[in-house]
């Protein structure tokens, strides 16, 4: 209804060839966009800082990711490594007085060569294996980080990171640190949404699809499958740069532990395998689900007076996360950003209930 | 007396498109019946309404009932349907690769207890299909397209199937081949008694072979009737059947025929 | 039309979550604290007790009529360890006006340490956090109040010294969860072995540490004169089984802070009879405050948990921290009874802490400006296999290698922020 389409017609390639077709959702984003811009001009420091920062970076890494494990196919559970290497990387560099803009692109690098090493030796085994060996990679870095005191920062294994400027701008202001993450995020949505419409996104859908199918049309499987590794790591290391510069401020080993790279993946699958909205929407859920379920469980405990003991107070939200996550799953197995399809599809052919095939 | 009754059947697809667009088919005990039509024309997602098979490839059946032998098909999940007597040979074989063939056949058996009866079934099927026996040890996977394809067919037979329904059997095979197949369909209709539903592209071989057939168009049954009148029919003659009838090609002219169904 | 409805309910219900948070801050005369702990991940162990504690002794002070009238509102959160939740709750608890956080949590301490300097926030960092944060000049903000781990190891060597007099020539082992946390001490060690003349071994076990059976036949081939164990959680009982079953004496097995009575059931009672730990506070429920709370708080059913729960050690440690945090508060009223009530004014409180005991709790113990441990004593208890007996009185030992260290990483971390 709110499309007023009849079928998509198009007079021209050009027009076809538009990121966003619709005149609605090139509304959609733009109007998006400007309550980003906006939202931390006026919203309290508690959500710029609590919610905004961390899902626009998590949604960041959540694409680098999905890049890889929906647009190429490959299993990664190691993604919470390849940050870590980022984050070291650029806040080592930053600390022998490297600027922050190389700092930060040498993060990227850092965890793209090391990223797509371990991818070109696990490229050599499919699914669960890939999965494993991806598991290994994560065990590695994590080792290495904790047992090499020039890396992880010594005893306390802590590093603070010096301040960062990014073009003469100071990015130790939350705001500033928000505009900055929300621009690198930007960046790096536009470059996968155009990605997909390249040849380069292509071969990756057909490395996906089948590999074997994909090597008798005369793609390079194996050359693909790395460059998948290549990309996705280097937008995982500039997020663990942007993780370290601009919200932790002080980095830890045991801030990228695997536990990071479940989060990331169940991100990726809830939010929906593929998709680039859905690398937003599973960021918000699986970030924000389990504080807001512990406020509300917390809120209902003192509000409805019951001795509702601590431990389950903790552990009722857990349950209820699991169980949300299990219902949107069986409610769409595809994601929450194939919920949002449905419902646009929907809208798209209103007042009819369905489209010609 | 009919064994398996659609009426009005809608098919859905990812909840918005329309793949079928109501229809009804009727198969009767022990009957021999062609769905024919087009590539795309949604004989196949027909096929699968009927299975149940719809869910994995997120379509549903949104409207319409379907009935088998006086039971709603609809209610029942798709190995519950293969339990009342209703099996589905899918598009493009699916064997098992990995097993021999006597261990795909047997791999169809789980509802039945009787173990005299199994191998009883089994020798059955060996010597209806004599190919099978030969190669019985060697891996599916390894078999040629045509015995692929007796493969799935005797797996569904292993089944005791009152209703078989055939997506395409002649899909990809030697014309030598498609006789064997087919002669093999006409045999379990005649011998066994089991009621076929078949969906084929090669319409002169399959209205040779059925009894009355029908054909859809973009998700519609634009005719149906008796083998004979369909045959007969110029329209299915020139679009279908191309060049039964000799033609002079000096004396006509060149036009194609307008599907007369067609709006 | 159902998703839209739930669509449209869950909306609703994230709305409805943020106005409480405005409303609190509407109240005065109230204190507010804010504990963040993790509940459901990795410190399990001890939130659920520890917490527990906190919450019976604030009951208790709120009960006999709060500080100079105000009462102590202490918000309880999960934070599951996961920062990006933590630091939420952090803001959250700032934003509601929180003057105090105690986060319970080494990786969210040591994330907060900086944000607390910058929004003067009082971090309470008990067993957890940066051992060298005992140095007030350099973490102002931050109060460990309790014994960090190099003074614990400080505390044990120098215990082993007093049973056998002399420990030249002696061999102690260190058997240690492989994380930064559980190499901490080993300078400290170190520095002692050097010292006195006794030999070290370490044997690191891969975290978590539910499989230390290759570790302990190798200790046991030591024959070490002393042995000590250092990590949390599983890894502490899975290496009291192990040294049971390498027959290893346990009067001479130590560890931290970290033994409570509920290991002991998974150990066996019985069998872990004589094995040393570092007190930082009295255990059981005969002390004067543990009474106290006792009568007027638990026996109204007041209480915030299994009343089988009070008096553990680890509840006991709960009641420790509040009772200093809330003499923190009450140091500041005396200072600045007029208040504002803000983070610096407690600030001001906590480092005025002197010789505070709780009513013989705690050993008497003394914040400064430089010290935010609090003096570093404690005592070593023994297990008689129904309780922790003490060993000693209280005592503080080789605070000049401790401090050295603290000093040498404090000064790190401000020239590199290491």
């Amino acid at each position: 209804m709110f499309y007023r389409r009849a079928g998509i017609r198009h007079t021209s390639y050009r027009s076809e060839r538009r990121l966003w077709r619709l005149p609605f959702d090139r509304g959609l984003v733009v109007a998006v966009l400007i309550v980003l811009l906006i939202l931390p001009l006026v919203v309290d420091r508690l959500y710029l800082v609590g919610y905004l920062l961390p899902w626009v970076i998590w949604s960041t890494a959540a694409l680098g990711l999905n890049f890889l494990m929906g647009g190429a196919g490959q299993v990664h559970l190691g993604y919470g490594a390849i940050i870590a290497i980022g984050a070291y990387a650029s806040a080592h560099a930053a600390r022998f007085g490297v600027p922050f803009e190389i700092a930060m692109v040498a993060g990227g690098l850092a965890s793209a060569v090391v990223g797509s090493a371990f991818g070109a030796t696990a490229l050599r085994v499919k699914g669960l294996y890939l999965a494993m060996a991806t598991l290994a990679m994560q065990s590695i870095v994590d080792f290495v980080i904790i047992h090499v005191p020039a890396i992880s920062g010594g005893g306390q294994a802590t590093l603070r990171v010096p301040p960062a400027r990014f073009l003469g701008i100071d990015l130790t202001e939350d705001v500033r640190s928000y505009y900055f993450v929300l621009l690198v995020g930007i960046v790096v949505t536009l470059f996968v949404l155009n990605v997909g419409r390249s040849s380069f996104g292509r071969a990756l859908a057909a490395v996906r699809e089948k590999d074997y199918a994909a090597a008798v049309i005369g793609v390079d499987s194996f050359r693909f499958k790395l460059l998948a590794f290549w990309v996705s790591s280097f937008i995982g290391g500039i997020v663990g740069a942007l993780l370290a510069f601009c919200y932790y401020r002080a980095i830890s080993p045991d801030q990228f532990h695997l536990d990071l790279s479940i989060q990331l993946v169940a991100m990726v699958i809830v939010g929906g395998l593929g998709s680039i909205l859905g690398s937003f929407f599973g960021a918000a859920l699986i970030l924000f689900a389990p504080i807001l379920l512990n406020q509300a469980v917390g809120a209902l405990a003192v509000s409805s007076g019951l001795g509702i003991s601590a431990d389950l107070r903790a552990h009722l939200p857990l349950l209820l996360y699991g169980a949300m996550i299990m219902g949107f799953l069986l409610i769409e197995p595809l994601g929450l950003a194939k919920i949002y399809d449905n419902i646009r599809n929907y809208l798209l052919v209103w007042p009819f209930r369905h489209a010609p095939r | 007396m009919s064994l398996l009754t659609l009426n009005n059947i809608e098919v859905v697809y990812d909840s918005v498109f329309l793949a079928v667009k109501g229809i009804s088919i009727e198969v009767p005990e022990g009957g021999l019946v062609a769905l024919l039509g087009a590539n795309g024309a949604g004989k196949s997602s027909v096929l699968k309404a009927i299975s149940g098979l719809l869910r994995s490839e997120r379509g549903a059946v949104s409207r319409g009932q379907a009935t088998f032998r006086h039971e709603n098909l609809l209610a029942l999940d798709p190995p519950e349907r293969v339990r009342r007597g209703l099996v589905h040979v899918l598009e493009g074989r699916r064997v098992f690769e990995h097993l021999s063939p006597a261990e795909n056949l047997l791999a169809a058996t789980t509802m039945h207890r009787d173990r005299t009866r199994v191998t009883r079934r089994l020798d059955e099927m060996l010597t209806l299909f004599p190919r099978l026996a030969e190669r019985a040890n060697a891996k599916a996977g390894y078999l040629s397209g045509g015995e692929q394809q007796m493969l799935a067919i005797a797996r569904a037979l292993m089944t005791e199937p009152k209703l078989i329904l055939l997506d395409e059997p002649s899909l990809g095979l030697a014309p030598f081949l498609v006789d064997e197949i087919f002669d093999v369909i006409r045999r379990i209709n005649a011998e066994q008694g089991v009621a076929v539903l078949l969906v084929e592209q090669n319409a002169v071989a399959a209205l040779d072979l059925v009894q009355s057939a029908y054909l859809i168009e973009q998700g519609r049954v634009v005719m149906s009737g008796s083998a004979e009148a369909l045959r007969a029919n110029p329209d299915i003659q020139e679009a279908y059947l191309a060049g039964h009838n000799q033609v002079d090609y000096h004396a006509v002219k060149h036009y194609r025929r307008r599907k007369r169904w067609l709006a | 039309m159902k998703r839209r409805t739930f669509l449209t309910a869950a909306g609703a219900a994230f709305v409805g979550l943020q106005i409480p948070i405005r409303n609190a801050l509407a109240d005065d005369k109230v204190i507010r604290f804010a504990m963040p702990q993790d509940f459901t991940r990795v410190y399990t162990f001890v939130t659920v007790e520890y917490s527990q504690g906190q919450r019976d002794y604030i009951s208790l002070v709120n009960a006999k009529g709060g500080i100079n009238g105000y009462q102590i509102v202490a918000d309880i959160s999960d934070h599951g360890n996961d920062l990006p939740r933590a630091l939420e709750a952090y803001e959250r608890a700032k934003a509601q006006g929180a003057i105090l956080v105690d986060p319970l949590s080494t990786p969210v301490a040591r994330a907060l340490v900086q944000r607390a300097a910058a929004d003067k926030i009082n971090l309470i960092t008990a067993y957890s956090g940066r051992s060298d944060a005992a140095d007030g000049e350099t973490f102002p903000y931050v109060f460990p109040l309790s014994p960090n781990y190099w003074t614990q190891a400080g505390l044990l060597i120098d215990y082993f010294r007093q049973q056998d007099g002399d420990l030249k020539g002696k061999k102690i082992c260190f058997v240690h969860i492989d994380t930064p946390f559980g190499k901490e001490p080993i300078p400290i060690l170190e520095a002692l072995a050097a010292k006195q003349g006794f030999s070290l071994q370490t044997f690191p076990y891969t975290p978590p540490g539910n499989d230390q059976s290759a570790i302990w036949p190798q200790v046991r081939r030591a024959k070490p004169d002393w042995v000590v164990f250092w990590g949390a959680a599983v890894g502490q009982t899975v290496a009291l089984t192990e040294a049971i079953r390498n027959g290893i004496p346990m009067n001479r097995v130590a560890s931290s802070v970290w033994l409570s009575e509920s290991d002991m059931d998974v150990v066996g009672r019985a069998q872990a009879t004589g094995v040393l730990k570092v007190e930082p506070c009295a255990s059981g429920q005969s002390p004067k405050i543990i009474q106290d709370i006792i009568k007027t708080v638990i026996e109204p059913a007041k209480g915030a948990g299994d009343r089988a729960k009070v008096g553990t050690a680890y509840y006991n440690y709960g009641v420790m921290m509040a009772a200093l945090m809330i003499e923190g508060v009450r140091k500041a009223f005396e200072k600045a009874p007029n208040g504002p009530i803000s983070g610096d004014w407690l600030n001001a409180g906590l480092n005025a802490i002197s010789n505070f005991d709780a009513e013989g709790l705690i050993p008497p113990t003394t914040v400064t400006n430089t010290d935010h441990q609090g003096g570093g004593q404690c005592r070593i208890a023994r297990w008689d296999g129904s309780k922790f007996v003490p060993a000693t009185d209280w005592f503080s030992a080789n605070q000049d290698v401790v401090w050295g260290e603290i000093k040498k990483s404090s000064a790190e971390y401000k020239a590199s922020g290491k």
